[in-house]
């Protein structure tokens, strides 16, 4: 039942983020080509300046719809008129909670690919046609020489960096968890559930707080991001304990965000 | 009889809703068996709608039970209950084909044939989305997709409210020719008169009360009187 | 059939009274097979159940009857048809009379206004 809301879900948003993703990659090329021709002709600053503010432009309208959507969905959809709908299929509520999340961490990860793309293709529909003999042979004995100096460290720091990646992703996780639970929580009041919402999220920052503070009186440091010196963050093992740790952490929070949420919308749900 | 013909499909025991200090449902007890096309009918804000959404568990008792098909209402009653909410519940964006799509893909009891079969006499292009069509129409599909699953009990909240007389007996008629004939069909509405002739047994609520159970044709034989008619009199202000 | 329920008599009554009146007409002739419950339910805008009843009413005054397994039928019986016409039409002369006795006519009246107003119908 999962793997069938999530594709709902997928679906629901790509409906959305796959155009931005596409007028962004299409941007990127036309931009990259309106450049390489302007360098040539002159005359052409207007409408390359135009084309790279729209560039500009629908990189951010990417990252703000993805995180509007994350929040939107979940609100609209399970706590909306949608909700009749939803909270009337056979599947338990957990798993209409985690769908939402599992697609707002798919959709925020397919955003930084897609922003990576869209530059990767800006620099591909610049750089490709200065290509010749000249560059490509520099270009190559460019590469020679990084795979000369490529060590172990290197390939470690590359999967070090996904890790990164991916405890940033899933404290962003954490963090819409936390703005679920508010939602959840906010629905408990009979009107203004908005403004409940935004109190409970206030409300769940400062208890996150003194859980974290008061765990880290008897020892157990959640922040360990942050205070690296306190693992020795300088070598590379570790920093990826830190980095696991945080990971841990966040997936502790998520759960437990996950769990308030679940069991508010199944034993106090009242839909409008 | 099969294993759910005359099976008792409702069944509420002291069953109590309260919204902070209003009750909107007090100490009902009531017992619905399959095969049989109830009436739920009440002025409004007599506890229809919170009776129905108490089944399909959009709402959580305050005290007493409440079982669909001897379960406690939740994940496995809602693979055998169809319910048809009182307000737009489809999301706008999606196209009809995406409806079907979506029913097909969550419930195992939809009869896919039979909806496409009636939404053929609709005369709506598959690719309509839910926000272009007009509010008849949306929610002459909302019924056919309700009715298009061979469910166990069929929870129909306010079916006909607002609808002209020839949509009334469209919506009627679907009803009729669609529902599965061991199922427990419940109807809720303030507008008797229209739901009458369909009905086997009727339930009168009253400020969360009920405040009568009973055959319907038993009803205007021991009354003289319509069922509507009687209702008109239980009901005066 | 067009069907129009009267407030406060049981419709499955009113259902009997329909089907004496459509088979009395011919509208359904003896031996003719009826349509399925269900089907005459919708036709009906009743509850199945309803329809059921008064088909299983009618088949215990004889009027319909049915095989176990392909259907109901309308009676070929001469005799219960010719009871059903006597009781439709002593039905329709009992309210008449009750109208005219309540004008203050006497039997004897009666029976001379029925006769001219034959003939004045007929065009004589």
């Amino acid at each position: 039942m999962l793997s069938k809301l999530f594709k709902y879900e997928i679906k629901a948003v790509g409906r959305i983020m796959l155009p931005l993703y596409g007028a962004s990659l299409l941007s990127a090329l036309v931009l990259g080509i309106m450049a390489y021709f302007n360098e040539r002709t002159a005359g052409m600053d207007v409408p390359v300046a135009t084309l790279a503010i729209l560039f500009t432009l629908l990189h951010m309208a990417i990252v703000i719809m993805t995180c509007v959507l994350s929040v939107t969905r979940f609100y609209n959809n399970l706590l909306g008129t949608e909700g009749y709908l939803m909270f009337s299929l056979p599947a338990g509520t957990p798993a209409l909670v985690g769908a939402k999340m599992l697609s707002a961490v798919f959709w925020s990860f397919m955003s930084v690919v897609a922003g990576l793309l869209s530059t990767v293709a800006f620099a591909l529909s610049y750089g490709l046609p200065h290509l010749n003999e000249e560059t490509i042979a520099a270009l190559s004995d460019l590469f020679a020489e990084i795979m000369k100096r490529l060590r172990l460290e290197h390939i470690q720091g590359i999967g070090l960096a996904f890790l990164f990646l991916l405890t940033a992703i899933l404290a962003a996780a954490g963090l819409l968890a936390r703005i679920y639970a508010a939602l959840a929580i906010g629905h408990q009041w009979s009107s203004h559930r908005i403004l409940g919402s935004v109190l409970a999220f206030i409300g769940l920052e400062i208890l996150e707080n003194w859980i974290r503070i008061f765990l880290s009186r008897t020892g157990i440091n959640t922040y360990s991001l942050f205070l690296l010196e306190e693992l020795d963050g300088s070598t590379m093992s570790g920093m990826t304990t830190t980095l696991l740790v945080t990971l841990a952490v966040s997936a502790v929070v998520i759960l437990l965000y996950g769990m308030i949420t679940s069991v508010l919308l199944d034993r106090r749900l009242n839909l409008e | 009889m099969n294993e759910y013909g005359n099976r008792t499909l409702l069944q509420c025991e002291n069953l109590t809703k309260c919204y902070g200090s209003t009750t909107a449902l007090e100490h009902v007890n009531l017992a619905l068996e399959g095969g049989r096309i109830v009436g739920l009918v009440g002025p409004n804000g007599s506890g229809k709608t919170t009776l129905i959404k108490l089944a399909q568990h959009l709402l959580t008792p305050s005290e007493g039970t409440i079982l669909v098909g001897g379960m406690a209402p939740g994940r496995e009653t809602k693979a055998i209950v169809s319910y048809l909410p009182d307000r737009d519940f489809l999301p706008q964006w999606m196209s009809l084909a995406d409806v079907l799509r979506f029913y097909e893909d969550f419930y195992t009891d939809f009869r896919r044939d039979r909806a496409e079969e009636m939404l053929a006499n609709l005369q709506i292009p598959n690719r309509t989305t839910i926000k272009k069509m007009s509010k008849g129409t949306r929610e002459k599909v909302q019924l056919i997709l309700t009715m298009s699953r061979d469910a166990m009990v069929y929870l129909l909240d306010e079916p006909i409210a607002g609808v002209d007389p020839a949509a009334r007996d469209y919506i009627l008629r679907t009803i009729l020719t669609n529902y599965n004939p061991e199922a427990l069909v419940l109807i809720s509405t303030h507008l008797i008169a229209d739901v009458e002739p369909v009905l086997d047994e009727v339930v009168f609520l009253k400020e969360g009360q009920v405040v009568l159970h009973q055959n319907a044709d038993a009803l205007r034989e021991e009354t003289g009187k319509s069922v509507d008619g009687y209702f008109r009199e239980v009901f005066k202000c | 059939m067009e069907w129009n329920f009267e407030a406060g008599v049981p419709i499955y009554l009113q259902l009997m009274d329909g089907f004496r009146q459509a088979i009395a007409r011919g509208e359904y002739p003896p031996g003719q097979k009826l349509p399925a419950v269900r089907d005459l339910a919708v036709e009906a805008g009743v509850n199945p159940n309803t329809m059921q009843r008064a088909l299983a009413e009618l088949e215990r005054e004889g009027l319909v009857y049915s095989m176990r397994t392909s259907g109901r039928f309308v009676t070929e019986d001469a005799n219960v048809l010719e009871t059903l016409k006597k009781e439709l039409s002593d039905a329709c002369f009992e309210a008449m009379y009750e109208k005219l006795t309540a004008l203050g006519m006497t039997e004897i009246e009666i029976r001379e206004a029925l006769d001219r107003w034959l003939l004045d119908r007929a065009g004589i």
